[in-house]
């Protein structure tokens, strides 16, 4: 009789388990982003916060997964690499756009040649570029003919901005700017600058009883204060970019949960041509002459993890122990300015520019006070965020600090910063290195995985002896919502700041 | 006073001319490209290629002085662009917007001068006195405190704390009046903050002052009451450079609301001209500040003819 009444209620509580697991339909979620979003266009993307918008109402044909960011299947279902220049992929069937039109072969060619088009100003033309053309074999299969062998192909197409629009929508003069039609599992019903953006669930999303949510409020909230205020008061129940200062505060909270990441990075770039970072010798002392622990506890609380070799993070499947090598290190950092033609640190002067955004000011400050102990002299100059997008694309600077992400899940992302004319750095600082060219280039054609790694180690080896940057540390970047607010997963390393692109999994448990 | 108000039209024409060429001006010599923002931003990877199409597209290649005609031009239409961000018309925005700014303005203005007048005169009745001491102490720390601080305070203790009131946010009142009406609350307070401090030390002083004039003097010879006095016949005349003061103050307010906008997240028209300077999005930079610079004249030429209401002795002519 006991027996029994053990395995009854061992059911029972399995039961009741799985009742727990199983998601709840319904319910709106209020978001908070910290800079409203910029545009409703598809194929441009404008940071963190706006992917929650984008990229939900918008798909990709393939998207990253957790817990490891493996590459799978969205709007294509299944794909050959039938030889290194040619891909064909087989669409997912009966898909439909928020406006009812059905998504085929002929929106696949139309999107990507948009995105081609500098007319459009899609954020992954350059990368993309390798695309010669695009052929459409029947309504669910595409051929896309690249001019060389590229390794970095489909992360790119699983890259945010990669997204898939609608031809017929936009043959009929729909301005993409004002109004969105997409395959995502949301939406777009209004948004309205400084106030919020509405979306709504889309009744005929391709994937089975998802999304769960009703409803989506995104409201941009500038301040941080006043963005953390309004999750700790349910003013809102899901806030994007937590401030680290309440990193702690959230996580002691039963009522909410973080999910924190290390993506982005801080650094700070220097121009080869100009006195006193023209000297190699200089940026490598630079890179020894810094604490990057005590660079994070001032400037982060300690939360961060320094940089020891590049910008790729540790554990993922490119990065390399062996590498290793930034530590501080004075002795080392004095020898390397004297062999620079400086007799002490008390010789060595610089500007250092900086954007007024926290997580670039705290740093300055932190190595501006760290570099004078030492006797260096650092003048801080504070400009403001257009003013850093110009000097990242044209230089203008001895010193800039700055903060990163990696476009793209791969290491050929340095090639946005490294490789000779690169806008997002080279161009401007007039860094340029043939040996570096030689090995992106091998990098992106080659695609055994062992070799290229051999390759990028390589790569690495010589980027750390040019030092074109200092190398500081990964810092702290999470979401933090209700405790109630369920399905939630932060992808790994630098795809961690996209991982609100999937709210599709979200529900509420209450 | 026809013509003193055709006068003052004409200066507001010439004034207004004369600040939106200068920022005209100022906002184009600044650095930063408005097509970088467009592209992305901070997470933009924008190539020159692309970086020329837009700006071909916005006018920005042009010529600054065929620019800044086809700018007049169009503003003598009545049309004051696209926003380069959001490519919504800017007057949209702007009309959305004002009202919101001028939701926390009017009620604040008003609450500092129910808050602050009152304390004022007790303050000036009980010279010396405990009564006076504290208001006096109270108008400084009021006057001292700044936006952000008396902003946080309030979040962190009726938000946070009490769970008492929102934390912030703009909810419109043909929506849902009670939400809009909790919400305007703690904005409120926090702007009315300094000008009551403000008003309070004004009307103190400025009754005291009335005090010691000769009609006061004549009207106890006369035999009359002490609050007769003060009521019938001071309170008017201390009054006048107290609503002078609130009405610059409302000027000033207006266009300043930005800190507690940025506090509140309230959705005014600063915290548009604050999101367009970063964006550089020069049309809403350009029809913001029109638009403020002609509310601020507005507000100072209600100041003025109110001047004149209460005291007869103002003529306008």
């Amino acid at each position: 009789m006991k027996r029994i009444l053990l395995v009854a209620l061992g059911m029972l509580l399995c039961f009741g388990v799985v009742l727990l697991a199983v998601p709840k339909p319904g319910g709106t979620l209020r978001v908070a982003i910290h800079r409203d979003i910029a545009g409703l266009e598809p194929q441009i993307t404008f940071g963190a916060g706006s992917y929650i918008v984008q990229q939900n109402v918008y798909e990709n044909l393939l998207c990253y997964a957790p817990p490891d960011g493996h590459i799978e299947p969205q709007l294509a279902l299944s794909w050959e690499i039938v030889d290194p220049t040619t891909y064909v992929f087989h669409l997912r069937q009966g898909v439909v756009f928020h406006n009812g039109s059905p998504f085929d072969a002929n929106d696949v060619k139309f999107s990507l040649e948009r995105i081609l088009d500098p007319a459009t100003g899609a954020t992954l033309a350059t990368q993309l570029s390798d695309i010669e053309s695009v052929d459409v074999l029947d309504e669910y299969t595409v051929q896309v003919n690249l001019m060389r062998p590229n390794a970095v192909f489909l992360a790119l197409l699983a890259s945010i901005g990669a997204t898939m629009v609608d031809e017929e929508w936009f043959a009929e003069g729909h301005d993409p700017t004002q109004e969105m039609n997409g395959t995502g599992p949301f939406k777009f019903v209004e948004f309205e600058p400084g106030l919020n953006t509405i979306l709504e669930k889309n009744e005929n999303y391709w994937r089975e009883g998802m999304p769960y949510l009703d409803r989506l409020v995104i409201i941009p909230f500038a301040d941080d204060s006043a963005r953390i205020n309004a999750l700790l008061s349910g003013e809102v129940q899901f806030i994007e970019y937590v401030p680290w200062v309440d990193f702690v505060q959230v996580e002691a909270n039963p009522d909410y949960n973080l999910y924190k990441g290390f993506t982005p990075f801080n650094l700070v770039r220097f121009s080869v041509t100009e006195p006193p970072f023209d000297n190699v010798k200089v940026r490598q002392a630079m890179n020894y002459m810094i604490d990057r622990e005590e660079l994070i506890a001032l400037a982060f609380g300690g939360q961060g993890i320094p940089i020891k070799v590049g910008l790729l993070y540790p554990g993922t499947p490119f990065y390399s122990e062996e590498l290793e090598r930034w530590e501080y290190n004075p002795e080392k950092s004095l020898e390397l300015l004297q062999e620079a033609g400086y007799d002490s640190f008390g010789d060595l002067s610089f500007v250092l520019k900086c954007a007024t955004v926290t997580v670039h000011t705290d740093s300055a400050e932190a190595i501006q006070g760290l570099l004078s102990r030492l006797g260096v002299d650092v003048t801080l100059e504070y400009v403001d965020v257009p003013t850093l997008l110009d000097y990242r694309k044209n230089g203008g600077y001895a010193a800039c600090m700055d903060g990163l992400s990696l476009s793209y899940f791969d290491p050929d992302a340095y090639s946005y910063y490294f490789e000779t004319g690169a806008i997002g750095h080279a161009n401007g600082a007039g860094f340029s290195d043939a040996a570096l060219d030689a090995l992106l280039a091998a990098g992106r054609v080659e695609t055994d995985f062992e070799k290229r790694k051999q390759i990028y180690q390589a790569f690495e080896d010589r980027l750390l002896d040019l030092a074109p940057w200092f190398f500081g540390f990964f810092r702290p970047q999470g979401e933090a919502m209700a405790a109630f607010v369920k399905g939630y997963e932060r992808l790994p390393a630098d795809l961690g700041s996209t991982s609100t692109s999937r709210m599709e999994y979200l529900w509420l448990d209450q | 006073m026809l013509a003193y108000l055709a006068r003052r039209i004409v200066q507001t024409i010439v004034t207004t001319y004369i600040v939106i060429s200068i920022i005209f001006m100022l906002i184009h010599i600044l650095p930063g490209d408005p097509a970088l923002t467009i592209l992305g931003g901070l997470a933009g990877t924008p190539t020159d290629e692309q970086v020329q199409l837009v700006r071909e597209r916005l006018g920005l290649d042009q010529p600054l002085g065929t620019q800044y005609v086809q700018y007049l031009s169009n503003l003598v239409r009545g049309d004051l662009g696209t926003s380069f961000v959001t490519n919504r018309p800017v007057i949209r925005d702007i009309l959305l917007r004002v009202p919101r700014t001028l939701q926390i303005v009017i009620p604040a203005i008003l609450l500092a001068a129910l808050a602050g007048i009152p304390l004022g005169v007790v303050a000036s009745t009980h010279r010396g006195k405990p009564a006076d001491f504290f208001v006096s102490t109270t108008s400084v720390i009021a006057f001292s405190l700044p936006a952000f601080v008396s902003g946080l305070l309030l979040v962190g203790l009726f938000a946070l704390r009490f769970r008492l009131l929102p934390s912030g946010g703009y909810v419109p009142p043909s929506r849902d009046l009670a939400a809009f009406l909790s919400r305007i609350v703690l904005p409120v307070i926090t702007l009315a903050v300094s000008p009551a401090g403000m008003t309070m030390r004004m009307t103190r002083s400025s009754i005291l002052e009335q005090l010691g004039l000769d009609y006061v003097t004549t009207a106890r010879a006369k035999g009359a009451a002490d609050s007769t006095v003060l009521y019938r016949h001071v309170l008017k005349n201390a009054l006048i450079p107290v609503v002078t003061a609130l009405g610059l103050q409302t000027g000033i307010m207006f266009a300043g609301s930005v800190i507690v906008e940025n506090v509140f997240n309230w959705p005014g028209v600063n915290s548009l001209l604050l999101q367009s300077v970063h964006d550089r999005d020069y049309p809403v930079i350009q029809g913001v500040i029109l638009v403020v610079s002609l509310m601020f004249i507005l507000i100072n030429l209600i100041t003025d003819l109110t001047y004149g209401v209460i005291d007869p002795r103002i003529r306008y002519d």
